[in-house]
């Protein structure tokens, strides 16, 4: 009855037992086909369906990305594309637009992602605070996401116009715009949102920060409710103020929610397509000034403007590296800062 | 107890695989099992306006009911859908027989070898019923590569008619009236436009002699044509004083729907929009440019093209495809209910001269605005052009770069884009 | 000094009345622990003397200064929570340090004071440590050591037992008490279990719906309990509850059994004009014993009734007889032989009963 046990799963006997060992504990010796012993595979037996899914749906795509990045594929070569090694690689290199526009990508991640965390987390203290009408706020502030990116971007675009924008219109009634012109904070007014390469950049970045806030403020919403509120009132007994409260007990207790959220962050705006795309007008095929583009929307131009489906590839496989890169880093970033669970 | 399990786990997996295994074995087989008459089916993918799509179903109807054996499957996609599914399917297998959609699919899909000349399908006495500026929109190397059904998405100039009865014939007419009338301080515009669009732009290019590529497919645009159309782009707002900066496609759009601007250039596809929100619309070829040449836009068709995979042997198909094209483009009625769903012109020369098509004011608008139209290129580089153009143009009227020097970049911009389209087998070095 | 008082204090959550006109008063180094039943406002009354929950109506002081406004930091208190609430993120030793470090102590003064407490509560070894890496009793010693650094006049403790083993919950129970004794504060305590009550208090404060219902020492509250109440929760086994109608002859008759009275009794029966009354008897398990043990029994001394269960525990026998359809219990000699199943016949110590009222449920003795 007891064939089945945790002792023949494990990885030694399997060894043993495919080399033939002359173990004289090795029950199954001498004995023919046992149905059951060769079951000793068993628990994989189960993992197979889930196995082959993940391989058809994460490894599989991820492979084929690859092996095209080391192929001519492209419009020309459609049907029967040709293995060139890594000259894609070498041509991305070679061109200095790529370091260029990794750097600008870098900016426009970390702006983007600090921003949403620390507007989330602001707007989640806030939330958490004992407010009157705070469900109504909460529901303006979730309005962002809750939006179609599509829709929320094009309305962004709308507000940026120069002269009809809302936002140039805002800048202009208030006197603001001219104030900061004259203090040197802005070099051109009114300012050319859409039509400048610089600026369209500066305005995607403010526009995906709107978009972004509201889902680390829901998620580390959630992160604050988990707290125990003794931990502030032991904290309040002790006379902590509320930023020693915040440093010393809301910002450790959120980091295990944070660290995934911003993860995803970072990997979300890395390849935020839509935002730059729209706001530059150029959804139908047509795109903007290199200087405000990034990674992502380069693959974009590549792979579905010009079909060159090698190229495209190479690139998606350096932005996958350099994620990756980061990924590794962070997480063992933060399990440096963390303690033994 | 755990044994009994396992057996039953064992033999109720076997029992599913083996029954997969016979779905898939003797399932399909099924499909292809042909009785005597030989029924075809037809497969489309096709990227058609919503309105155009209704009028497909009912032809079709009309077309099952008199030939019963063929039968259409019909598959909408989006623009850049069409495309992307359209090639994979090339490499898999699936793909529909034919694709329809706007013709500068055409060039990515010869490109790819994905499609092949309509004339081993329909013959020279069908292509005779189209109207030959139409069919020289799918022309690349002397053969034609779609069917197209309908014609136009040119550009034209749009008058309101409260402000305006006549449409000026030279821009300089234009600006006098414009700037007459515009009130900039109550936001009314004399002109505007979308000032960053290749689209747009090259309607100035070509009508000061400019043709975007040479007979070779190789860019043209660094030339005495650029200069002068950027600087007349550049001088619309600083010189003449009409449009406004950052006026785009919305804007103009919008002003123009509202009421507050006077001309605008925009394409056939918005016209019905602006007479449905009561704007009192006139349509004029764009006007003469400075120096005398006439500002002149592309115009472009939509049309069926036939898939490499159809196999010309296959008597059937081949019928059927024949008897489609007589009945959806050959056919003057159907074809006009095509161009008036789409608010384009029919391409089919009968259905030009139908009364529905000749008492339908925008209809003849767009045929008379078509006459000043060249063909838009339609070959997979054209793709590099717009690529190089858009960010050259923005640098000259937004930042002031000289003219001369944009199209010199221009031109580099092109013949780098354009070098990475062409790659060819064998491997590029 | 560090009494604390409490003046007709009173809590409302909106609708619930948690704390009701509350007058208490604990002396200064007293051990005072406040019981009574879950809900019945023990914590909510703590929470008020921390300044963590807001004060209805009423006063609190602290020595002569009325606190109601006083900020929890000022008020010289210290807390020991139920879940103990220490920050995961600390070791140990920043745990105790840190309400010491935003008070400004100075680092030397923050090492001695630390490592002095502790050496009392004996977790020098445990300093590093993360609350994570700690047993629930080590954690709870933690707790009190973060209170003990801050050196206050008053401690206050939410059932910080709770979370232990039995075991160790009488081991902690006694080490408390010790801390008590060499710390010289005044300790207010919470608990909702009744031993707990009895072996560590100086003085016990029972509540019951927000309500004190007797404040005094333990063997004070155990002996004379004010009501039925108090009488049925101090006590293990609780007291047991008869009725019974007070006859002319002045004995207490209930359906199965007639007792005699003590001249005590009769008094306070004639007092009250309770001939003919019904009242409840209140009898504490000890007060029955087999009658096979007593010597020279008067009449209507005893009850006789069906034995249901029987508990040996060693140095005495728990049986639980059928009167009337009470489940009494009754703590009688070891060496008895009474079964379930067969008769019981028990001697009630008639000294030692309690007479209540039926309605009020007050005591009459
Ligand atoms: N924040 C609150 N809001 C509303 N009602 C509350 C709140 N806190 C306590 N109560 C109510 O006040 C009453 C007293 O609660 P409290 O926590 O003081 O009880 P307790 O005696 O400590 O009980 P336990 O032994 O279970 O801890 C209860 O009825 C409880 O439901
Ligand atoms: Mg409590």
């Amino acid at each position: 009855m007891n064939t089945i046990n945790k002792k023949n799963i494990s990885i030694g006997k399997i060894r043993r037992k495919s080399s033939r060992s002359n173990n004289p504990n090795n029950i199954d010796r001498g004995r023919g086909f046992d149905f059951f012993s060769a079951l000793k595979y068993q628990p994989y037996l189960y993992l197979l369906p889930a196995f082959i899914a993940i391989v058809l749906i994460s490894f599989f795509p991820l492979g084929y990305g690859f092996w095209l990045s080391l192929t001519n594929m492209s419009l020309g070569t459609f049907k029967n594309p040709v293995f060139i090694g890594i000259q894609n690689y070498l041509q991305i290199f070679k061109d200095m637009a790529f370091l260029k526009t990794l750097w600008r990508t870098v900016i426009w991640t970390v702006l983007n992602v600090t921003f949403h965390v620390v507007i989330g987390v602001a707007l989640a203290v806030l939330l958490n605070r004992k407010l009157p009408g705070k469900a109504i706020f909460r529901i303006f502030l979730i309005i962002p996401w809750a939006m179609p990116q599509y829709i929320a971007a094009l309305t962004w675009r709308g507000m940026f116009n120069i002269n009809f924008g809302a936002i140039s219109i805002l800048l202009d009634k208030t006197g603001i715009g001219r104030e900061l012109f004259f203090a040197g904070i802005i070099n051109q007014y009114p300012i050319p949102w859409l039509t400048d390469p610089a600026w369209l950049f500066k305005g995607a970045i403010i526009t995906n920060i709107w978009l972004g806030f509201p889902f680390m403020m829901m998620i580390v919403l959630g992160g604050l409710q988990s707290i125990p509120n003794s931990y502030y009132e032991a904290a309040n007994l002790d006379g902590a103020t509320g930023w020693q409260k915040f440093k010393n007990i809301t910002v450790p207790m959120l980091k295990p929610i944070l660290a995934p959220a911003i993860v995803l962050g970072v990997v979300w705006t890395f390849n935020m397509l839509n935002v730059i795309l729209i706001l530059a007008g150029s959804v139908g095929g047509g795109y903007g000034n290199e200087a405000s583009q990034i990674l992502v929307t380069e693959v974009y131009r590549q792979g579905f403007n010009f079909y060159r489906y090698g190229y495209a590839s190479a690139y998606s496989v350096l932005v996958f590296l350099i994620l990756l890169a980061f990924l590794i880093s962070f997480m063992r970033f933060i399990r440096g800062t963390e303690s033994v669970q | 107890m755990k044994k009994i399990l396992l057996w039953i786990l064992v033999v109720s997996m076997i029992v599913v695989f083996s029954m997969v295994g016979y779905l898939i074995r003797y399932k399909t087989p099924a499909v292809e099992e042909a009785p005597a008459e030989n029924p075809v089916t037809i497969k489309v993918w096709e990227q058609m306006e919503p309105a155009a799509q209704k009028v497909f179903d009912a032809v079709q109807a009309d077309f099952e009911a008199e030939y019963p054996l063929i039968t259409i499957k019909r598959t909408h996609y989006a623009t850049e859908d069409l495309r992307t599914n359209y090639l994979n399917s090339a490499i898999a297998s699936g793909g529909p027989d034919i694709v329809y959609g706007p013709s500068d699919n055409i060039g990515i899909f010869l490109t790819a070898d994905v499609i092949q000349a309509v004339t081993g399908i329909v013959s020279d006495e069908f292509l005779a019923k189209i109207a030959a500026n139409a069919l020289a929109d799918g022309e690349v190397n002397g053969k034609n590569w779609s069917i197209p059904d309908i014609h136009g998405n040119q550009i034209a100039l749009l008058y309101n008619k409260a402000y305006v009865q006549e449409a000026p014939a030279t821009w300089e007419e234009l600006v006098e009236v414009a700037t007459a009338t515009q009130d900039v301080d109550n936001g009314l515009y004399g002109f505007m436009y979308n000032e960053k669009e290749p689209y747009w732009f090259v309607g100035f290019f070509n009508g000061y002699g400019g043709d975007v590529m040479d007979d070779e497919n190789n860019p043209t645009l660094d030339n005495e044509a650029m200069v002068k159309a950027l600087q007349f782009a550049l001088d619309i707002r600083e010189v003449d004083g009409v449009g406004v900066e950052g006026m785009d496609y919305d804007t103009t759009d919008a002003a123009f729907k509202e009421g507050n601007a006077v001309f605008i250039l925009n394409g056939a596809w918005s016209w019905t929009s602006y007479t449905d929100a009561g704007i009192d619309l006139g349509i004029a070829p764009g006007p003469v440019l400075p120096g005398g040449n006439n500002m002149t836009f592309y115009a472009s068709t939509k049309g069926y093209s036939v898939s490499k995979d159809v196999d010309l042997t296959d008597v059937d198909k081949v019928n059927a495809l024949k008897l489609f094209f007589d009945f959806f483009v050959g056919t003057a009625e159907n074809n006009a209910k095509f161009a008036l769903a789409n608010s384009q012109a029919p391409t089919n020369k009968a259905a030009l001269e139908l009364d529905e098509i000749k008492s339908n004011v925008l209809q003849q608008a767009t045929i008379s605005t078509i006459q000043n139209t060249v063909p838009m290129p339609i070959v997979a580089e054209t793709r590099g052009i717009w690529d190089a153009i858009r960010p050259e143009l923005e640098a000259v009227i937004y930042s002031g770069k000289d003219p001369a020097k944009a199209a010199t970049a221009m031109q580099k911009r092109a013949e780098e884009a354009i070098a990475t389209i062409r790659v060819k087998v064998p491997a590029e070095k | 000094m560090a009494k604390v008082v409490v003046k007709n204090l009173t809590k409302k959550f909106d609708d619930v009345v948690a704390v009701n006109n509350m007058n208490s008063i604990v002396e200064d180094r007293e051990f005072a622990v406040l019981v009574g039943p879950s809900g019945c406002g023990k914590t909510t009354m703590l929470r008020m003397i921390a300044g963590l929950e807001e004060v209805t109506e009423g006063e609190i002081y602290i020595g002569d200064r009325l606190i109601n406004n006083v900020a929890p930091k000022d008020r010289d208190i210290a807390m020991v929570f139920q879940n103990y609430a220490l920050y995961p993120h600390f070791n140990v030793y920043d745990n105790m340090a840190f309400g010491l470090r935003l008070r400004k102590t100075p680092k030397p003064e923050i090492d001695k004071m630390v490592h002095e407490a502790a050496k009392i509560l004996k977790i020098e070894d445990l300093l590093k440590r993360k609350p994570k890496q700690l047993s629930g009793g080590q954690r709870q010693r933690v707790a009190l050591g973060r209170a003990i650094v801050r050196n206050p006049k008053v401690f206050l403790m939410d059932e910080p037992l709770s979370n232990l083993d039995a075991k160790l919950r009488v081991q902690m129970r006694t080490e408390i008490v010790k801390l008590h004794e060499r710390l010289n504060a005044t300790i207010i305590y919470v608990t909702h279990d009744q031993t707990e009550a009895m072996t560590m208090a100086d003085k016990i404060i029972i509540m019951k719906n927000g309500i004190v219902q007797q404040t005094g020492k333990p063997q004070e509250v155990y002996d004379y309990p004010n009501n039925m109440f108090v009488a049925g929760f101090i006590g293990s086994p609780a007291m047991n509850f008869l009725y019974a109608t007070i006859t002319d002859r002045m004995t207490l008759k209930g359906g199965i059994f007639e007792l005699n009275t003590t001249d005590k009794v009769r008094k306070i029966i004639k007092d009250n004009n309770l001939i003919g009354k019904e009242i409840v008897i209140g009898i504490r398990p000890e007060d029955l014993e087999d009658s096979y043990f007593v010597q020279n029994i008067p009449a209507n001394n005893t009850i006789t009734a069906n034995v249901e269960v029987t508990e040996p525990m060693g140095s005495e026998i728990y049986v639980y007889v059928d009167i009337e359809g009470v489940l009494v219990t009754a703590r009688v000699n070891p060496r008895s032989i009474l079964r379930s199943g067969g008769k019981a016949t028990l001697y009630v110590d008639i000294n030692k009963i309690h007479v209540f009222d039926k309605n009020t449920e007050k005591v009459y003795i």
